[in-house]
C-alpha cells in the first residue's frame, strides 16, 4: 500500500492509504488456470463440452473470490477538520464508498492500542464516542504500519 | 541452514531501536495467571515484578479469562497477553498442538523476546510454547511447581508429556530438592540441567500482629483448599481430639472445597460450633488478617513440593505444624516448625508440643518474622533466575535433526510420535515465515523502564514501592 498525507487547507488534513494490489490477484490466476485445465481435460476425455464437478468447483471459487475482492477496500482515508471533527472514508474496488463523520463534540477519546486479529497482534487506532459502547476504528482493512 | 538463522538472532541483546539493553527479554508463559489466584500465579507475578525492577523486560502470555482478552498492563508496565483461546478444564487451554504457533510467534517477534520461561507442568499452554519455542530456536526454560506420582494413569500420561517437553529444553528450575529428584526421575533428564530455586514470600505483606490474638485462647489456623490432597481427612480426625484435650484451644478454618461438608458434619457430631470457625473462601488480600488471629498454623497436606502457605504463616509469627511430605522439611528451620508424620496420632502429638510452647510464651513472633525476611526474598529469587538465564543464553543452538534425535529417544512409540509432531510444527513455522514474514510484523513499543535497583538484597524488599 502507499501512504499519503495531503494538507488540503490549513484546517483540513487528509491521511490516505491506497492499496497497490490490483483487483485480480495471483490466486485468481491460479484458480482460472485450474478452471481451464479441468475444462480442457473434460473436453479431451468426453469429446464435447460437458460440466464436471471440478469445473464447477473452481468456477465457483473464482467467482466467489472476485466477489470478495470487489467488496474489499481499495482506499481508506482519514480526513481531519480542525474544530469540527473527523471523517472516515472507505472506498472499495467495486466503487462503493462508505463515509462516517464523527463530530468533535461526540469524541470522548482517541487512542492507539494493540489487539488480536486472526491470531496476529496489530496496532489499531480507534475513536471512543460518548454514549456508545462500541469503538469506531480508523483504518479498518488497510492497516498502516506502526511508524506511520 | 537451520542452525545458522537462529544463531543470527541469539548473540546480540539489542532491541529493535538498536539500544543495547543490559537486561534479558523474557516471555513467561502459563495457563495460570491473574485473575486466577493461587501459588503459581503469585510466583509468576512476583518474579516478573522483581525482574522488571532489575531492568529486564518481561511479558506474560496466558489464555483469556472470560471477557478478558487482548493486551492488559499490570503494575510497573507488566504486559500481559490474554490469548483468545478457550480454557476447557481447570483453567487449562484446550490442547491443539499447532494452533497456538501463529499467535505466539507473532508475540515473540513483535516483542523481540529472547528467552521463554514456562511454568507448571499442568499447563497445556506452557507445553505447547516449549514445543513452538524450540522449533523457532528460542532459549526455553521451565519451572515445575508440583510433585507427581508414578503409578496412577494420569501421572503416567503426564510424565510422558513432560518427557516430550523436557527432552529438548535448556534448563529446568524446581522449587525444592525433593521436587528436583521427582522431576529428574519423571522426565528422565540430566540432573545438571535442573536448578533448585525456592519460592519466596513478600514478607512486608505478611507481618505479625500479636494484638489480634486472643489473650486467653490459643487459635489454630488452617487455610487451604478443602480437598483430599490437602489432608483434610486428617484434620477432621485431629480436631475432636485436640478440642477434648485442651479446652482453651479453638480452630479457625479458611478455604472452600468438596471436603467442607465433611468438616461441617464433624462439627455437628461433636457439637464444636463455638470451638471451630469455618470462614469459607478467603480472599487473598484477607489471608494475612486471618493468619494474625492465630498462634499456630496447621498444614496437613499429603503431598507438597514447596508449601508457600507455611512460609506466609511463619512470616506472620505463627508456629507451624506440618506433615513431613515432599519438600516441606526443606522450607523452614526446625525451631519454627514441628514436622509430623501424615497420621492423626503424630499430628496430635506435635500439636500438643506446639500448644505447650505457645503457653510457655517462649515463641517470639517478630524475631521469626525477621528471620523469614532474611531467608526468603523475591529479589533473591530473581537474581538466581537471572543466573539461569545467563547460562541458557550461552548454550549453543541445536539443529533440527539433533532435536529430532533427542525427541526420538523418549520411547519406542512415543519417540516416533514426538518426531512427527515436531516435524509438522517445523513445516507450519516455515509456512508462517513465508506467509507472514518477521519484517511485516510491527515491533511493539517497550514500556519505559526505570533504572534498575542497585542491589539484589535491598533492605525494604517491597514489591509495590
Amino acid at each position: 500500500y502507499t501512504y499519503t498525507c495531503n494538507n488540503i487547507t490549513d484546517d483540513m488534513r487528509e491521511y490516505k492509504i491506497t492499496s497497490t494490489k490490483s483487483i485480480i490477484t495471483s490466486l485468481d490466476y491460479i484458480l482460472f488456470s485450474l478452471f481451464l485445465l479441468t475444462t480442457i481435460s473434460r473436453i479431451i476425455s468426453q469429446g464435447k463440452l460437458g460440466i464436471s464437478f471440478s469445473m464447477v468447483l473452481f468456477g465457483v471459487l473464482l467467482i466467489g473470490h472476485l466477489f470478495i475482492r470487489f467488496q474489499s477496500a481499495k482506499e481508506e482515508s482519514l480526513l481531519v477538520i480542525k474544530d469540527m471533527g473527523v471523517q472516515l472514508n472507505k472506498k472499495s474496488f467495486g466503487g462503493k464508498e462508505k463515509k462516517i463523520f464523527i463530530d468533535k463534540t461526540k469524541i470522548s477519546g482517541v487512542f492507539i492500542n494493540e489487539g488480536c486479529v486472526h491470531f496476529s497482534w496489530i496496532y489499531y487506532m480507534a475513536f471512543r464516542i460518548h454514549d456508545h459502547d462500541q469503538l469506531i476504528l480508523a483504518f479498518e482493512e488497510l492497516l498502516p504500519r506502526r511508524n506511520v | 541452514p537451520f542452525v545458522q538463522r537462529r544463531m543470527q538472532r541469539e548473540n546480540n541483546n539489542t532491541t529493535h531501536d538498536g539500544n543495547k539493553s543490559k537486561g534479558f527479554r523474557i516471555a513467561m508463559v502459563s495457563d495460570f495467571f491473574y485473575p486466577n489466584m493461587g501459588g503459581v500465579e503469585e510466583h509468576i507475578y512476583s518474579l516478573a515484578q522483581c525482574l522488571l525492577r532489575r531492568g529486564n523486560k518481561v511479558i506474560i502470555i496466558t489464555h483469556q479469562y472470560g471477557e478478558r482478552k487482548g493486551v492488559r498492563y499490570l503494575t510497573n508496565g507488566l504486559k500481559v497477553y490474554y490469548l483468545p483461546v478457550q480454557a476447557f478444564y481447570n483453567q487449562n487451554t484446550f490442547p491443539t498442538f499447532f494452533f497456538t504457533l501463529a499467535p505466539i510467534r507473532n508475540i515473540l517477534i513483535r516483542e523481540d523476546i529472547k528467552i521463554i520461561h514456562c511454568h507448571q507442568a499442568f499447563s497445556t499452554l506452557a507445553h505447547e510454547s516449549i514445543l513452538h519455542g524450540r522449533t523457532m530456536g528460542y532459549k526455553v526454560c521451565f519451572t515445575d511447581h508440583s510433585l507427581f506420582g508414578f503409578a496412577d494413569s494420569s501421572s503416567i500420561h503426564m510424565n510422558k508429556v513432560l518427557k516430550f517437553s523436557l527432552s529438548d529444553i535448556q534448563h529446568v528450575i524446581c522449587v525444592s530438592n525433593t521436587s528436583k529428584e521427582n522431576t529428574v526421575l519423571r522426565a528422565q533428564i540430566d540432573p545438571n540441567l535442573v536448578s533448585v530455586i525456592p519460592n519466596a514470600v513478600d514478607a512486608t505483606a505478611f507481618t505479625p500482629d500479636p494484638s489480634s490474638r486472643s489473650p486467653d485462647k490459643i487459635n489454630i489456623v488452617i487455610i487451604s483448599r478443602l480437598v483430599y490432597r490437602k489432608g483434610i481427612d486428617l484434620v477432621i480426625s485431629v480436631i475432636p481430639i485436640i478440642c477434648k484435650r485442651f479446652p482453651n484451644v479453638n480452630f479457625i478454618i479458611g478455604g472452600d472445597g468438596p471436603k467442607k461438608v465433611n468438616l461441617e458434619e464433624m462439627r455437628e457430631k461433636h457439637q464444636l460450633h463455638d470451638r471451630v470457625e469455618l470462614l469459607g473462601a478467603v480472599k487473598h488480600s484477607d489471608v494475612r488478617n486471618v493468619l494474625v488471629r492465630g498462634d499456630i498454623f496447621l498444614n496437613s497436606s499429603l503431598t507438597e513440593a514447596f508449601c508457600i502457605a507455611i512460609v506466609e504463616a511463619a512470616s506472620c509469627g505463627l508456629l507451624v505444624v506440618a506433615t513431613k511430605v515432599g519438600g516441606v522439611p526443606e522450607v523452614l528451620p526446625p525451631h519454627m516448625i514441628r514436622l509430623a508424620d501424615p497420621r492423626s496420632d503424630d499430628i496430635v502429638e506435635k500439636l500438643t508440643e506446639a500448644i505447650a510452647l505457645i503457653k510457655s510464651k517462649d515463641y517470639e513472633p517478630f524475631q521469626v518474622h525477621k528471620q523469614i525476611r532474611s531467608m526468603y526474598d523475591w529479589n533473591d529469587v530473581a537474581a538466581r533466575t537471572e543466573v539461569v538465564y545467563n547460562r541458557i543464553t550461552a548454550t549453543p543452538s541445536v539443529g533440527l535433526f539433533d532435536r529430532l534425535r533427542r525427541l526420538h529417544g523418549c520411547g519406542i512409540w512415543a519417540g516416533k510420535v514426538n518426531c512427527v509432531v515436531a516435524a509438522i510444527d517445523f513445516f507450519i513455522w516455515k509456512f508462517l515465515e513465508w506467509y507472514q514474514p518477521g519484517s511485516s510484523i510491527d515491533p511493539a513499543i517497550d514500556w519505559p523502564t526505570p533504572p534498575p535497583s542497585s542491589s539484589s538484597s535491598s533492605s525494604d524488599g517491597t514489591l509495590y514501592s
